[in-house]
C-alpha cells in the first residue's frame, strides 16, 4: 500500500509519502510529478518517514522529481528518511548529494531560508 | 372487450382483439391472417355490433363454422368455438365474469384463469404505444414486427461480424442503420472516451453525406442511456399526441455490464413521427450486436498490439544480447564466470568484460533503474557509451563521469544508472575501482581469511547529477582471492513471506565452501534461489566473479590468450 499528499506550507509544496514505493505503486507519484513540473513548481520537500520500503523504479521517480525541478532552476529538499529506503539512498550515495533532513521542519527552514 | 383465441397448432394461446372489425382470411392484408389454402383469401370478418359480436362468412370456399355449425352470419356468445377451414378459435368477452357458472373442464379452467385477467398486457400497451389505427389486431403487427427484427437483426449481425477491424465497424453499423431505418437522416456511433468518461462521437453519417455535427452525448441522454442504460424515444411531436413516438432514438451498446458506446438515429423531418416504440426495440437490439461487434474488434487490436509487443521485447532482447560480451577474456591464472539473469526477456542489468590494452581488462556490472524495453535499450546505449570512455580515460573514475554526461544529456528524467568500472591489470593483478551509487563489490581474500566489502571509490548513482564527482580506489589482488560484483536483484531477491536476501545471506554464501569462481557462482545462485522459493523474480540478477587462480604461478607471468585483435567490439 503507497500514498502521497500534497500540501502547501509557507510557500513550499510539501508531498508526503507513506507505505511501499515500488514499481508496482510509483505509477500516481509519476503522474504527480510530472504535474508538478507543469505547474513549475520551485520549492518542494518530500516527507519520507512513512515509507516502508522502496525499490529503484520508487527511486528514480524521487530522482525524477529532483532532476525536473533542479532543470528549472528549483529545489527538492528530502526529509525524514528511515529503515530500508536510507539504506538505499546511502548504497547509491544519493545521501552524498541530495539534501537530505531528519524532519520536515528542518527541510522546511531550508527551503524558505 | 373480446378476442379470438386460437385454441390449436401454431397459434395455439394467441389472441387477437376483437374490439374493431377484424378480418380474417389467406391473404397478408387481414387482420388474423391464416396460411392454409384451405382458407380463403378473404374468409370471414368479426365485427362488434350493439348486440354483440358477429361472425360474417365472406363467401368462404370451406366456409365459417361457429360451434360445428356452418354459418354466414352469426351473433357471438362467450366460449364459442369459432371454426375457419382448419383454424378453431374460442370467441371470448369481457361479459364472461357476468355469464353465470363455467362449464367444467380443463379447457374451461385454462379459460377461467385467463377470465382472471382480462386483456393481455402486451395488446394492451401496444395499444397504448403504436401509432397504429386502434381496433387493429395488435398480434399480427407484433408478429410481422418480430420476424421484421429477427430478419434484420440477423444481416445486421452477418455485415458486422466479418470486420474486426473498428473504422470498418463503424462503417458498417452506420450504413446498416440508414438501411434499417427509412426515416432516419443521421446516425451516429458515440464511444466512451478513456479519460474523460464521456460518450464522445466517433462516427456521424447523414443520407444526404452533408457535412455531421459531432459532439458530446448531452448529460441528459448520458444520465439516461448510458448510467441507466435505457433505450430513449426523444422529442414526441406536441405533448397532446396521443400516439407515443419521436424523432430521434438513443440504445446503449451494452457488453456485460457495461455501456461501451451509444448508438443515436435522428430523423430531419420534424413534422411528423418518425419512430416508435417497435422502432426504438429493433435499435436496443442492433446495439446489443453491435456492442459485442465492437468488443471483439477491441480484443483483436489488444491482441495484435500485445503480438507487436512480443516483436518489440524480442528485438530488445536481441539487441540487448547483442552488447553483452560474446567471449570473455582470456587470461592464464585468471578465471572470470558470469551470469545473467533477467526477470523478463530483456532487463535492465548489464555487464561488460573487454580488453582496454595488452596488460589491462576493463571490467564493468551495471543496473538501469527500470525494466522492460526502454531500460534495455538505455542500457545499450550506455553499454556502448562506456566503451568510449574506457578507451579514451584511463582512469575508471574519469570513465564514468563521461557516462555520467552522457546520460544526462539524453534528459531521461526518471532513470538513472548504478554500476562499477574497473579496470584489472593482469600481470600485477592491482584493480582500479569506481562504483557509481552500486551495491559495493566484496572480495573474498584466501590469505586473510575474510569477506572484505569494498566500500572505497564510490560516487553517485549515474544521470543524476551534473557536477558528480567520482572518485576510484585501488586494491591489489593476491592468488586465491575471489572478486565479487553483482546487481541489487541479488540482495532484494525476495522469498513469499516478503523478506528479502539482505547482506548478511550474501555475505554467508560468498565466505562459505570453495572459493573458485564458478563455486562461488552456483553457491549463490542457489542460495539466492532456495530463499526465494516459489515467489516469481522481480529484479534482473546478474553476477560477475573473478578469481586468481594461478597459485603457482608468479606474479608479472599471467598473459593473454586470446587475440588482442578483438579489443574493440563493433558497436
Amino acid at each position: 500500500m503507497f500514498q502521497f499528499e500534497r500540501t502547501e506550507r509557507e510557500g513550499v509544496t510539501v508531498l508526503t509519502l507513506s507505505g511501499n514505493l515500488d514499481a508496482a505503486t510509483a505509477g500516481g507519484l509519476k503522474q504527480e510529478v510530472i504535474a508538478l513540473s507543469e505547474l513549475k513548481t520551485t520549492r518542494v520537500a518530500v516527507e519520507l518517514s512513512k515509507i516502508t520500503l522502496i525499490d529503484s523504479t520508487g527511486v528514480g521517480v524521487l530522482i525524477s522529481l529532483f532532476k525536473r525541478t533542479r532543470a528549472q532552476g528549483g529545489q527538492v529538499h528530502f526529509a525524514g528518511l528511515t529503515g530500508q529506503p536510507k539504506e538505499i539512498f546511502r548504497l547509491l550515495r544519493l545521501d552524498r548529494s541530495l539534501d537530505l533532513h531528519p524532519t520536515l521542519d528542518e527541510a522546511l527552514t531550508k527551503l524558505k531560508g | 372487450m373480446a378476442w379470438l383465441v386460437a385454441v390449436e397448432g401454431d397459434l395455439a394461446g394467441r389472441r387477437f382483439s376483437l374490439d374493431a372489425p377484424c378480418l380474417v382470411g389467406r391473404g397478408p392484408y387481414n387482420h388474423v391472417v391464416l396460411d392454409d389454402t384451405r382458407v380463403s383469401r378473404q374468409h370471414a370478418k368479426v365485427s362488434p355490433e350493439p348486440g354483440g359480436h358477429v361472425v360474417y362468412d365472406l363467401n368462404s370456399a370451406n366456409g365459417t363454422f361457429v360451434n360445428d355449425v356452418q354459418v354466414k352470419r352469426q351473433k357471438l356468445t362467450t366460449n364459442d368455438v369459432v371454426r375457419f377451414g382448419p383454424f378453431t378459435f374460442k370467441f371470448e368477452s369481457e361479459a364472461l365474469d357476468r355469464t353465470g357458472p363455467i362449464k367444467v373442464g380443463k379447457f374451461m379452467e385454462v379459460h377461467t384463469l385467463v377470465g382472471v385477467d382480462p386483456p393481455s398486457k402486451i395488446i394492451d400497451s401496444l395499444d397504448a404505444s403504436l401509432a397504429s389505427s386502434p381496433g387493429v389486431a395488435h398480434d399480427l403487427q407484433e408478429l410481422e414486427d418480430a420476424d421484421r427484427k429477427l430478419r434484420t437483426l440477423y444481416a445486421f449481425m452477418q455485415s458486422i461480424a466479418t470486420t474486426l477491424e473498428q473504422g470498418e465497424l463503424f462503417e458498417r453499423i452506420l450504413k446498416n442503420l440508414l438501411d434499417v431505418f427509412p426515416a432516419a437522416e443521421s446516425v451516429a456511433v458515440y464511444l466512451r472516451d478513456a479519460t474523460s468518461g464521456m460518450m464522445e462521437p466517433r462516427k456521424v453519417m447523414r443520407r444526404d453525406a452533408g457535412p455531421p455535427s459531432l459532439s458530446t452525448l448531452p448529460g441528459l441522454f448520458h444520465e439516461e442511456v448510458v448510467q441507466k442504460g435505457r433505450a430513449i424515444l426523444s422529442a414526441p411531436l406536441t405533448p397532446s399526441s396521443k400516439h407515443a413516438g419521436g424523432l430521434s432514438m438513443h440504445a446503449p451498446m451494452i457488453f456485460g455490464t457495461e455501456v461501451n458506446g451509444v448508438l443515436h438515429v435522428r430523423s430531419a423531418d420534424s413534422s411528423k413521427v418518425a419512430f416508435n416504440q417497435s422502432d426504438l426495440d429493433l435499435l436496443t437490439g442492433l446495439a446489443s450486436q453491435a456492442a459485442m461487434a465492437l468488443q471483439n474488434a477491441r480484443m483483436h487490436a489488444e491482441s495484435l498490439k500485445q503480438q507487436r509487443l512480443q516483436q518489440d521485447l524480442l528485438l530488445a532482447e536481441q539487441i540487448q544480447k547483442s552488447f553483452l560480451p560474446q567471449q570473455l577474456p582470456s587470461v592464464e591464472g585468471i578465471e572470470f564466470v558470469t551470469d545473467y539473469r533477467p526477470a523478463y526477456s530483456v532487463g535492465g542489468d548489464f555487464y561488460d568484460l573487454f580488453w582496454l590494452d595488452h596488460e589491462r581488462v576493463g571490467v564493468f556490472i551495471g543496473d538501469v533503474s527500470g525494466k522492460g524495453v526502454s531500460a534495455a535499450l538505455l542500457m545499450a546505449r550506455i553499454s556502448s557509451d562506456l566503451r568510449v570512455a574506457a578507451l579514451a580515460e584511463s582512469s575508471p573514475a574519469r570513465a564514468i563521469s563521461r557516462v555520467n554526461q552522457a546520460v544526462l544529456e539524453r534528459k531521461q528524467h526518471d532513470i538513472f544508472v548504478t554500476g562499477i568500472y574497473l579496470t584489472l591489470d593482469v600481470k600485477t593483478r592491482q584493480m582500479t575501482l569506481a562504483n557509481a551509487g552500486h551495491l559495493p563489490p566484496f572480495i573474498r581474500h584466501k590469505t586473510r581469511g575474510e569477506l572484505e566489502r569494498v566500500e572505497g571509490g564510490s560516487g553517485t548513482a549515474i544521470g543524476i547529477f551534473d557536477e558528480a564527482i567520482y572518485e576510484q580506489t585501488v586494491l591489489q589482488l593476491e592468488p586465491g582471492d575471489t572478486l565479487v560484483l553483482c546487481t541489487d536483484g541479488v540482495l532484494e531477491a525476495t522469498d513469499e513471506l516478503g523478506e528479502q536476501f539482505g547482506f548478511e545471506r550474501l555475505e554467508l554464501s560468498l565466505s562459505s565452501g570453495s572459493s573458485r569462481p564458478k563455486d562461488v557462482a552456483e553457491r549463490l545462485q542457489r542460495d539466492v534461489r532456495e530463499h526465494v522459493g516459489d515467489a516469481a523474480q522481480y529484479d534482473d540478477l546478474t553476477l560477475i566473479v573473478l578469481g586468481i587462480t594461478g597459485e603457482a604461478l608468479a606474479p608479472g607471468r599471467a598473459r593473454r590468450r586470446d587475440e588482442p585483435t578483438q579489443t574493440v567490439k563493433k558497436i
